[in-house]
């Protein structure tokens, strides 16, 4: 097995952490894994504003970097469905060296490939579970609560496994967030009242950390949270499984980015 | 202007131009589908979920008891009576040559084939009611249906029924007549019915 | 219908959503009937088989639609009705006057029918002197407020009891400032009879057309369009020519479906069957049985192999109250007859520019594809339109600019490296006010990411990558080399 692991371009450029702990915790699983440098993007914000052409370009790249691997490791459901479910026009003439039937999201992977029991890592704290829409309803990571096909919840396994972390019971297990992708700033003011309702579950549950498999999710709800100067925190499944302890500053606070806070409204 | 026939082979026309190929009608078989231990029992549960009253009654003596301890019923003026053996009335449905003068009418006791056990649905056989609108007009419905004629689920309602089904009209009804179009509130007796009485007959003479 | 102005859904839907408190009772709900949908269905084991069904059914049907169609019009004409067709609305409107001018009527009552909204039938009867009255309590109470439903099963949803109390006060004299639901459906109901009871003819939708025995079937909870159809001496049923399904057994699949879906019920109040005119018990016809079947874009949906399964709808508006856009922007956001999910997915036919903020009106949760009663692939027609709109040069030139630039960046990794870390040192260093300005539609409510010291990237290629080939392809533009296998 020689792993190459894909990392969303956000991730890479804003919060890094999230990918040292996926290559931790696959590491620490004992599993060889590489990072391509060459890698950008799986093409889904062009593919999802249906600039065809564009998104076609980059997934037939992404499957160039990554056909010297046996399996894709992306911690990110949405990006993982992308190239799962809605690249097929773009390979109908061309070879995706097996990219599309290789690639798993980082929780699939731990529990269905990895099978992993133990992590070896505790989290005495109580957990919101967000439910990210594409690694619920696309990848079927666990049961939506609009169908009546019985479904693991992977996210939910694996979290169970951590030492000492209470999940939380919300009031709407598995509704949206609001990110969408470019929704979030095409229907801005839909996208933050969604953000916001979802805030309000997960505060009213009790949660002191909101968990997720996909950061864009929590990076739109961390920017409400930090807007609206609230003590609830956002923390990828990665970084949990990898013993991050809460309140894990994803970049060391330099001067810098306390001057932007001191800022703030 | 085109003509009727214009517009029909214009439709179909371009319907048949572009051919879609699909898999035949799937059989509907399911060994699966849902069923219950105790037909009466759920019946009586939905048929209560859903708003209406459900009695099992054994004589007329009994059914007529549980109606003459209704209000609406003890002061209804108009009665019409479908099942006079077991509940008469005072007025007959046939001396209305049209169907509006049965805006007066207070209840109406109708027969029912059969019920259906997951919905609380009846079916009416309209071949011998004279005026459908009736069933829509009364203020108050009762209907008697045989208690060993209830079936589990749609599957097997539409089975039952089977070619009775081409009739001019016919009608699962289940509970009264209901909106919640004002603010989500759940209000019975919105055009139809006020209220709907069910009788399951428990009577081997029931028919 | 072009003369209106375009307002698109983000607009509309900004000012909605400005009243938190009115949009969070709104949503509220309507979260509450996706809730009642949920209990119903966890009763129903094999639920996804009757979904799986249904989708079957209406596949199979649409595939072999005009040859159902025929077999309809055969068995209902043999049945006595009359039946009609129109290629688009204005045949429609047009038929429906002439059987109303024939038969000399000029008081009509209708119940709940999307098509009739969609062929914008009331105004054109008015227009030609004709009254209508629409019977459905919710419809009747946007009728006499001169508004548009906001949601297909639900018209009225968006008002609350103190609004409808207003109205009835103004129309129907009832108490001014009352606003109980049961004094004013009561009024409703008296109000209403009287125009039933003197109307010359009943307009009603379809909800499912009977190919082998030419019956139509209509479900309601209120009973009005059964008294719409029984007793006035003209009947006029309008239908989709979608809404056929093959034969009478079918309909045992979308019985179960339907309510469950649309209130959380376990069937409606009233499923009427008709077949044919009404008659008595001699069999003697005793009124009349319109039936008009309607095109008006279907089948060019229908062409579509991506769009077709859009005509599978059975108008259940389960995908309105799960879409949690919808529910937090309303229906008349949406700028179309039939607004949400499926509004969004049919609209744009209809009129692509007109509509083009529609299929981006969506954060792609796919709740509506799993709640849909009928497997319609709602969220992925969406994203499709999405693409369509693109192609068709309907996506603002700002938008297919930014993403024709980032492409291009994310072809030239060490061109997005270098991107980021300019942006990380930006965000940084820029005073608050220049990032957070108007423009910024991210930073209206949120901030943004506070931005890391070093990417991912750059700590692989210091700690890890010395020695591997990936690092001298990291610095290649465009087609670099594969590396070695191993």
């Amino acid at each position: 097995m020689r792993v190459g692991l894909f990392v969303p371009c956000y991730i890479d450029q804003f919060y890094p952490d999230v990918a040292h702990s996926t290559l931790e915790v696959l590491e620490r699983c004992g599993v060889e894994v590489d990072f391509p440098v060459a890698q950008t993007c799986c093409g889904q914000p062009m593919a999802n504003t249906g600039c065809t052409d564009q998104a076609a370009r980059l997934a037939q790249r992404a499957a160039e970097i990554f056909a010297p691997y046996t399996h894709v490791v992306c911690p990110s459901g949405s990006c993982t469905s992308m190239i799962r479910h809605h690249c097929d026009e773009y390979f109908e003439t061309s070879d995706d060296f097996g990219l599309r039937g290789k690639v798993f999201e980082l929780c699939e992977f731990l529990h269905d490939v990895l099978c992993v029991e133990e992590f070896g890592v505790h989290f005495p704290h109580r957990v919101g579970l967000h439910q990210s829409c594409h690694g619920l309803r696309e990848l079927r990571l666990g049961w939506s609560s609009e169908t009546m096909t019985h479904r693991d919840d992977k996210v939910r396994r694996l979290l169970q496994r951590v030492e000492g972390l209470q999940l939380v019971t919300l009031r709407r297990a598995d509704e949206c967030c609001g990110f969408g992708g470019t929704f979030a700033v095409n229907e801005a003011d839909v996208s933050v009242a969604m953000g916001l309702d979802r805030i309000d579950d997960h505060a009213q549950a009790g949660a002191e950390v909101i968990v997720a498999g996909d950061m864009s999710c929590l990076m739109h709800l961390e920017g409400l949270l930090r807007r609206n100067k609230q003590r609830l925190e956002v923390m990828h499944v990665a970084q949990v499984l990898a013993g991050r302890p809460r309140a894990h500053e994803v970049v060391s606070r330099d001067a810098n980015a306390k001057r932007l806070e001191r800022g703030s409204p | 202007m085109s003509s009727a026939a214009d517009a029909k082979q214009i439709i179909l026309d371009r319907l048949r131009s572009q051919v879609v190929t699909a898999p035949p009608l799937p059989s509907l078989q399911n060994e699966d589908v849902i069923t219950f231990a105790d037909l009466q029992g759920q019946f009586c549960e939905t048929s209560r979920s859903v708003g209406a009253a459900c009695h099992v009654v054994h004589s007329p003596a009994e059914l007529t008891t549980i109606l003459n301890d209704l209000e609406p019923f003890r002061r209804a003026r108009r009665i019409v009576s479908l099942l006079p053996q077991w509940v008469p009335g005072n007025t007959d449905l046939q001396n209305f040559d049209e169907p509006h003068s049965l805006r007066s009418l207070d209840w109406m006791i109708a027969p029912g084939l059969f019920g259906v056990a997951e919905n609380g649905a009846i079916w009416i056989d309209f071949s011998s009611i004279s005026h459908r609108a009736s069933l829509f007009l009364t203020q108050y419905l009762a209907i008697l249906v045989p208690a060993k004629n209830l079936v589990p689920h749609m599957h097997a309602a539409y089975e039952r029924v089977g070619r009775a089904i081409t009739q001019p009209f016919g009608l699962f009804v289940s509970g009264p007549s209901k909106t919640a179009d004002i603010e989500q509130s759940l209000v019975l007796g919105a055009h139809g019915c006020r209220t709907l009485n069910v009788f399951l007959l428990a009577n081997p003479e029931a028919e | 219908m072009s003369a209106l102005p375009i307002i698109e859904h983000p607009r509309a839907a900004a000012e909605f959503v400005a009243n938190r408190e009115r949009t969070r009772w709104h949503d509220k709900a309507l979260w509450f009937v996706r809730e009642k949908r949920d209990r119903m269905v966890r009763t129903i084991p094999e639920w996804e088989w009757l979904r799986e069904m249904a989708s079957q059914i209406k596949t199979h049907t649409i595939a072999n639609l005009a040859e159902y169609l025929e077999q309809f019009e055969r068995s209902a004409t043999a049945a006595g009705a009359h039946v009609h067709w129109a290629r688009d609305a204005e045949e429609h409107n047009t038929i429906v006057l002439r059987i109303l001018r024939e038969n000399r009527a000029q008081r009509i009552v209708k119940s709940k029918s999307m098509l009739t909204e969609e062929c914008h039938l009331n105004p054109f009867l008015e227009r030609h002197g004709i009254e209508v009255i629409d019977s459905d309590l919710g419809e009747r109470i946007v009728q006499l407020r001169e508004e548009t439903p906001s949601h297909i099963v639900l018209p009225a949803i968006h008002i609350k009891k103190e609004e409808v109390g207003d109205t009835f006060h103004q129309h129907l004299g009832t108490a001014a400032g009352a606003s109980d639901p049961k004094y004013l459906t009561e009024a409703a109901r008296d109000h209403l009879r009287d125009k039933f009871l003197r109307a010359d003819a009943g307009l009603t939708g379809v909800n499912f057309a009977i190919a082998e025995t030419g019956g139509i079937v209509i479900c309601t909870n209120e009973g009005n369009a059964d008294l719409g159809a029984s007793l006035p001496p003209v009947h006029i049923a309008s239908m989709g020519i979608e809404k056929l399904i093959p034969r009478a057994i079918d309909l045992a699949v979308f019985t179960r479906l339907l309510a469950r879906s649309a209130t959380g019920q376990p069937i409606t109040t009233y499923t009427s069957h008709f077949h044919g005119p009404r008659r008595d018990l001699s069999g003697q016809q005793t009124g009349q049985l319109h039936l008009i079947l309607v095109d008006n874009g279907r089948a060019q949906i229908r062409d579509s192999p991506e769009f077709r399964e859009a005509l599978h709808c059975i108008r259940c508006g389960a995908c309105m109250n799960t879409c949690p856009v919808y529910r937090r922007s309303g229906g008349h956001s949406y700028g179309a007859v039939v607004p949400g999910p499926i509004g969004s997915v049919l609209s744009p036919t209809i009129d692509a520019k007109r509509h083009k903020s529609l299929p981006h009106a969506c954060s792609l949760c796919g709740s509506c594809t799993d709640v849909c009663p009928v497997r319609i692939p709602l969220h992925h027609q969406l994203l499709a339109w999405r693409k369509e709109l693109a192609a068709r040069r309907l996506l603002p030139w700002s938008k297919r600019l930014a993403m024709k630039g980032v492409t291009f960046v994310f072809q030239h990794p060490a061109l997005m490296n270098w991107m980021g870390k300019m942006s990380r040192m930006a965000l940084r260093w820029t005073p608050r006010p220049l990032i957070y300005h108007r423009w910024n539609d991210w930073g209206k409510g949120r901030e943004l990411p506070i931005p890391p010291q070093q990417s991912f990237r750059e700590w692989w290629v210091k700690n890890r990558g010395a020695g591997s080939a990936e690092v001298q392809s990291a610095h290649e533009t465009d087609r670099h080399r594969r590396p070695k296998e191993e």
